[in-house]
């Protein structure tokens, strides 16, 4: 135990540190960029490598994974002077590791301030009112524009995504407001549209009424002419009958039917509940005179107007 | 051959390694293992050898045996099933996209998911369908599709 044990450890120990150095291993989802004295030489990829121990070492461990990252909340002032609090998240991944690992130092902090300003740009050309419902449109903006940017720093940002656009309280509320009252105002118009519809349906169901009672007076007169005009049809025809009967027959036999209907009308009118004071000739001789006179009057209109021959009634079995 | 503390050390070694090595893989405490089971060997075999000449052979074996793997088992090391793995702009070879801008001057731009590539190739105009033929740096090489 002397010397030699002493040397022993000592190359035991540098051994063991020169394996562990010379051998690397990468694991996925990471490169590793490699230095010869510093400088940078090339990119171990996922698994086992070897590397010449102390001329050469591992640079910087770079994570190729998609990684995300907030983007805090700031205030931004849109093109009408709204100040709105924006904050948003980013998804990016490198995909050259050794210009994400040499052309930019601290990289996040680059990152989130190009999206961070580019966003400010993309809604300061914006409406309030735009800004909130085109956020596609601004992702798609800012996306593009911190895309291209990072691209000497072997970055690709795959998505940008504006988590949160809040407007100013005051202003929250007067758009509120502002909604509702353009909900009242369509309640208003809808339920006077309703009014004016039912009041034009009320009023066409009376014109239609009226129409239908009109017509229905119409085809009444109509229908009482025709029974009037059938009634007197009726009448012509049965005085025709009588005035043949007569013509053919006796005249006096007409004096039975007139004395009659005078004494049934005489009669009517004495029973009549309501007293009428009535003048007419009580005396039967009067009765009669009437009667001739009335028969003068036929026999007159029957001599100027000469009888009608009726043909004889066709014989039964002639 | 015989058993003294020098062989049963490096055997002990040599198990530690290789135990450290399934519990840690790391793949290099598996080339220390077997330089010290070389060592092993060698003590149990030639009795008489110098502990700082057996700490030497453990070291260099060290190395013969990292060289051994690396010059003989290195290319016989199953292929990942997945060799585009955290390469985005490679795992997109194949795709066929339309020209969301026209290639101008070699340069144009499409959309694939929600991130947007450079792209170059011939002039073509923009919506003209193309075939991503290769990854170049941080854009993709492509041709029309026909």
């Amino acid at each position: 135990m002397g010397l030699s044990a002493v040397l022993s450890v000592v190359l035991l120990f540098a051994g063991v540190v020169l394996v562990l150095k010379a051998v690397r291993v990468v694991p996925q989802g990471y490169e590793w960029t490699v230095e010869r004295f510093g400088r940078y030489t090339h990119t171990m990829d996922p698994g086992l490598h070897f590397l010449v121990p102390i001329m050469y070492g591992v640079g910087r461990k770079i994570n190729m994974m998609e990684q995300v990252m907030e983007v805090p909340s700031q205030d931004v002032i849109t093109k009408d002077n709204a100040v709105v609090k924006v904050d948003g998240i980013v998804y990016f991944q490198v995909l050259d590791a050794a210009k994400a690992a040499y052309e930019v130092a601290q990289l996040e902090v680059a990152i989130l301030n190009l999206v961070m300003t580019n966003i400010r740009t993309a809604i300061g050309s914006l409406d309030l009112d735009e800004s909130l419902s085109k956020r596609d449109e601004i992702n798609a903006k800012v996306l593009v524009a911190v895309d291209q940017a990072t691209h000497p720093w072997g970055l690709k940002v795959n998505r940008i995504e504006l988590k949160d656009i809040q407007p100013p309280r005051d202003l929250v509320d007067s758009m509120a407001r502002q909604m509702k009252a353009e909900r009242e105002k369509r309640a208003n118009i809808l339920e006077a549209e309703g009014h004016r519809q039912s009041e034009i349906l009320r009023a066409e169901g009376d014109k239609q009424a009226a129409i239908l009672a009109a017509e229905g007076k119409r085809e009444a007169a109509f229908r009482e002419a025709e029974a009037r005009e059938r009634l007197a049809e009726a009448e012509a025809k049965a005085t025709q009958l009588v005035s043949d009967a007569i013509a053919a027959g006796n005249v006096n036999a007409i004096n039975y039917f007139v004395a009659q209907k005078y004494i049934e009308a005489f009669k009517a009118l004495a029973e009549a509940p309501n007293q009428k004071f009535v003048m007419m000739p009580m005396e039967s001789a009067g009765v009669i005179g009437s009667i001739a006179g009335i028969a003068e009057l036929t026999k007159e209109a029957f001599d100027r107007q000469p009888p009608r021959v009726v043909p004889p009634p066709p014989r039964a079995g002639g | 051959m015989q058993w003294n503390w020098e062989t049963v050390t490096w055997a002990a070694v040599a198990l530690l390694l290789f135990a450290a090595e399934t519990m840690a893989p790391g793949a290099f405490m598996l080339w220390l293992g077997f330089a010290a089971a070389a060592v092993f060997l060698i003590v149990l075999v030639v009795p008489g050898v110098p502990v700082l000449a057996q700490v030497a052979a453990f070291v260099l074996l060290s190395f013969v045996s990292i060289q051994v793997y690396r010059t003989w088992f290195r290319g016989r090391e199953p292929r990942s099933d997945r060799p585009t793995l955290n390469r985005r702009a490679e795992a997109l070879i194949g795709r066929v996209v339309p020209l969301e801008r026209a290639i101008v001057n070699g340069h144009g731009r499409v959309q694939i998911a929600d991130a947007f590539w450079d792209v170059t190739g011939p002039e073509l105009p923009a919506g003209t369908v193309v075939r991503v033929v290769a990854s170049r740096g941080m854009s993709l090489l492509v041709e029309p599709a026909v």
